[in-house]
């Protein structure tokens, strides 16, 4: 009895203390600095040995893995933890430390107050340390598949220890199967594990001293990874190999390397979006996952390099790169080898690497992986050439121009320039509207309008008076765009023109279904560094597809292929008969209108062998065709053995897909099933990784989160600054 | 009002007493969570006289409530690369690993050598006991290994 009263009042103390602590984070504008440890929590009972037979020696090349799905709002929760309160220092005391060297570079300074003197523009970028040094980027590509292996080497420039994160994009259809931490010459192997249960490990070893590193998944496309108890001087490397089949359009191959994640606009409702911060302000987004930037005048020594081997196993003709200066070996041969040049290594912008391969198109590409769980493919099919001999008929274009704070300057310049374009070529029998938004959407007129020469030059003008300026509200955009007074007589094109810097996606998404109806939407990312997953799930709810205009490009060119492909009548009512190759769970479920220079991607499993003639039946203006296609299952290509992950990454998208549309029950355990017998990320599975063999000595640390550019093109003081994304 | 400031004042004795009884129930619970630790399992073959090339092994702890939680490759260079596991079987806190090397025979690992090094987490005191059955152990022309395993707790071997 007498101890259970001294655990009370001990009890009681604490809580007093915490209240008090709570108050005096609220009343003081102190910074908090989170360096305590939390305690220690049950952890899950396991250890159930379970005899089988699983042959994993003959399928030591079976990586794999996968993302996507809703996003949680666990991380970044303190739980349990010794919150240490300090008062923000004055001015002068701030000037002081600056003059030091000691202001919020170096953790443990009450960093998260930081507040740098202005500098004009011309003056020297301050050079800011961060825990990321450097990326290294190695991929290959063979066929239609890439494997990939980003290498981020974490170190600790400060005299105490720190735990480094770091929020940092992948491309939205990457399954993301291996993660190994790299100490010295030791390398261990992380373990996919539920989310939970993944952090609670993490905490776990931070809080016991450990080197251990956790990489979760925010977004399809966005992910956090934490190095915690990385020592002074002492450099922590992860490795993370993803696989994702690639992009064809036009003749044209297309590799993506995401590099930044773009600051993002989240509703004031929102705690679970992607916040925007200046470099120190963390937990100034209010959001459970937040990306802190550098200013304008600052730098990290954060850089980029980037190798790029390409087996297309035909020759290939030509290679283009769109933002980044590169070194091409081996054009006119079927490998080619890609570089960065060595001065073109910020990562404040995608690489996109495009390709064109010599002879005429064919009519079908698949590549397949069979093992004792069956048999996966990805099937690839080029429209056929009956669509490119056939005219469209009058449609109906409806153009949604995002105006917000962060396409302020060239971003909506380039987004003008697209439509300018697509009007000048529409034609008499067609109609159109242009609508903005911003924070509220406005439009050209109330209902369609005839493209006139006259009612274009009304448009022209409408677009030239446009400016940017706000938050990103999306959803208005959507429904003004969707829900606009349709003509029925005419096929509704719905375009929109965004660099989808959103952390609402999942909203966006469901209001893109809700209204989308029978429109066609096509969506165009503006700018560097553009949310592709949003723009992506856009065009495939919509039936349309995805093209993207960069700072660095010609945006006359890509609406001129746009206007190209619905000059065409699509493949639709898109059917097909697997005959003996029995497939089974294909993605995508709904199949799509398949557009003139853009390929219908399947991905699926398979049980027949031999060879069979697949027959994919639609409907061109009209008229039924059957594109039949010969594939020999009994020529499995092994070297793409990561098909089975690609395709679990392809299903948990599916089923991501389902639980925001549909809202059925279940589907969550289905994905983290999936993910786990997969090895694979997504929302509910994280890799973490623990050298259980040392302990460091001390405190876990501060946390020091890495900051990172804005994308170029975007402007600071319209996104971060106003700390409202836009 | 005298009323009143008497249940005023029994207010922080009846929030004291009811604090107190959680309380106690708290550190009640508290006393009973289990620790947690964390080791390492070093993972030995012997093959005597034959140099191995490739192996695949099956490990669950038998006693004990342990987590993998890092996988590492062996010391000799042969087998440095951390071995690859089956996800699956890792769901049920078992791990199939297998690993292979390219190298030519004279350079492959002979004799007593560690192929593994397994990082754990540990819940609660009691001492684990691990399992182990060797599925392959084969030299680089394919043959069969008569091999034994060891399997140690900490680093040293």
């Amino acid at each position: 009895m007498k101890q259970m009263n001294r655990n009370a009042v001990a009890l009681l103390l604490c809580l007093f203390c915490t209240s008090a602590l709570v108050v005096l984070c609220n009343c003081e504008s102190g910074s908090a600095t989170r360096v305590g440890s939390p305690a220690p929590e049950a952890a899950r009972s396991m250890t159930k040995p379970l005899l089988g037979d699983i042959p994993l020696l003959g399928e030591l090349f079976r990586a794999g893995s996968a993302t996507s799905g809703k996003h949680d709002s666990v991380v970044g929760v303190p739980q349990q933890e010794l919150w240490v309160i300090a008062k923000a220092p004055s001015d002068e005391q701030l000037e002081a430390q600056l003059e030091q060297g000691t202001s919020d570079d170096v953790p443990g300074c009450g960093g998260m107050v930081c507040c740098l003197p202005v500098v004009g523009e011309d003056a020297e970028p301050k050079l800011v340390p961060m825990p990321l040094k450097h990326t290294n980027v190695d991929a290959s590509v063979a066929g239609f598949v890439a494997s990939v292996t980003v290498t981020q080497q974490f170190h600790n420039p400060y005299n105490e220890k720190i735990e480094a994160s770091y929020v940092f994009p992948l491309p939205q259809n990457a399954a993301v199967s291996e993660f190994i931490m790299v100490i010295g010459d030791r390398r261990i192997r992380g373990i996919v594990r539920e989310r939970e249960e993944a952090e609670r490990i993490y905490h776990q070893a931070r809080a016991q001293g450990y080197v251990a590193s956790l990489l979760t998944q925010e977004r399809p496309n966005v992910f956090t990874q934490k190095i915690a108890n990385i020592e002074p001087g002492k450099q922590i490397d992860v490795e993370v190999t993803y696989y994702n089949t690639l992009a064809y359009h036009d003749g044209w191959f297309q590799f993506v390397f995401p590099m930044v994640v773009g600051p993002r606009f989240n509703p004031s409702h929102m705690t679970d979006g992607i916040g925007a911060v200046a470099r120190g302000q963390r937990g100034g987004s209010g959001q459970n996952t937040e990306v802190q930037y550098l200013r304008p005048n600052e730098r990290s020594g954060h850089d980029i390099a980037l190798t790029l081997n390409i087996d297309a196993g035909v020759v290939i003709e030509e290679v283009k790169s769109i933002n980044h200066r590169v070194q091409v070996d081996g054009v006119k041969s079927p490998t080619v080898q890609v570089c960065l040049k060595d001065n073109d290594t910020i990562p404040n912008r995608d690489f996109v690497l495009a390709w064109r391969v010599a002879g005429h198109e064919p009519k079908a590409a698949v590549v397949m992986h069979r093992d004792e769980r069956g048999g996966f493919f990805s099937l690839m099919v080029y429209p056929p050439e009956v669509i490119q001999t056939q005219r469209r008929s009058p449609i109906e274009m409806v153009f949604v121009l995002d105006c917000s704070g962060s396409m302020s300057g060239e971003p909506l310049a380039l987004a003008k320039r697209a439509v300018q374009r697509a009007l000048t070529q529409m034609e008499p029998d067609d109609t159109f509207q242009i609508i903005r938004f911003s924070e509220r959407a406005s439009s050209l007129g109330p209902k369609p309008i005839v493209a006139s020469e006259a009612n274009i030059q009304r448009g022209l003008a409408y677009l030239a008076s446009l400016t940017s300026g706000g938050g990103t509200l999306m959803i208005n955009g959507i429904r003004a765009a969707l829900d606009f007074p349709h003509d029925e007589r005419r096929t509704r094109y719905v375009t929109f023109l965004t660099d989808g810097y959103i952390g609402n996606e999942t909203e966006i998404l469901g209001e893109v279904q809700k209204h989308v109806g029978s429109a066609r939407i096509f969506s165009f990312g503006i700018g560097s560094s553009t949310n592709r997953y949003l723009m992506e799930r856009m065009a495939k709810l919509g039936r349309g597809v995805v093209a993207f205009i960069g700072p660095r490009e010609d945006p006359e060119p890509i609406v001129d292929l746009f206007v190209e492909r619905i000059s065409h009548p699509a493949m639709m009512d898109v059917e097909i008969d697997w005959a003996g190759m029995r497939a089974r769970d294909v993605t995508p479920q709904r199949l799509p209108d398949v557009f003139a220079g853009r390929p219908l991607m399947l991905t699926g499993r398979f049980d027949g062998d031999g060879v069979t003639t697949v027959n994919i039946h639609g409907h061109v203006a009209g008229e039924e065709i059957v594109l039949p296609i010969t594939v020999n299952l009994d020529d499995v290509d092994t070297q793409h053995s990561a098909m089975a992950n690609v395709w679990a990454r392809m299903q948990i998208a599916q089923l991501a897909d389902h639980m925001v549309f549909d809202g059925e029950a279940g589907l969550a355990d289905r994905v983290r099933e999936l993910a786990l017998e997969y090895g694979i990320m997504s929302a509910y599975t994280a890799f973490v990784a623990v050298d259980s063999s040392h302990i460091t000595e001390g405190e876990h640390g501060t946390e020091v989160q890495v900051a990172v550019p804005v994308p170029e093109g975007v402007r600071y003081e319209t996104t971060v600054e106003s700390h409202s994304g836009g | 009002m005298k009323r009143r400031m008497v249940s005023i004042c029994g207010l922080p004795v009846v929030a004291a007493i009811l604090l107190a009884t959680l309380c106690g129930q708290g550190f009640a619970v508290a006393q009973t969570e289990p620790s947690v630790r964390f080791d390492v399992l070093s993972v030995f073959v012997e093959t005597g006289e034959s140099p191995l090339a490739a192996w695949q092994l099956d490990l669950s702890a038998t006693v004990g409530d342990v987590q993998i939680i890092g996988i590492e490759g062996g010391e000799h260079p042969a087998f440095r690369e951390p071995p690859y596991y089956d996800p699956a079987a890792m769901q049920q806190e078992r791990v199939i690993i297998a690993s292979f090397s390219t190298l030519p025979g004279a350079e492959l690992p002979t004799g007593r050598t560690r192929i593994a090094t397994i990082h754990l987490m540990i819940t609660g005191d009691t001492e684990p006991i691990f399992e182990t059955h060797l599925d392959a152990a084969v030299t680089s022309d394919g043959s069969a290994i008569d091999v034994t395993v060891h399997t140690t707790l900490g680093m040293d071997s």
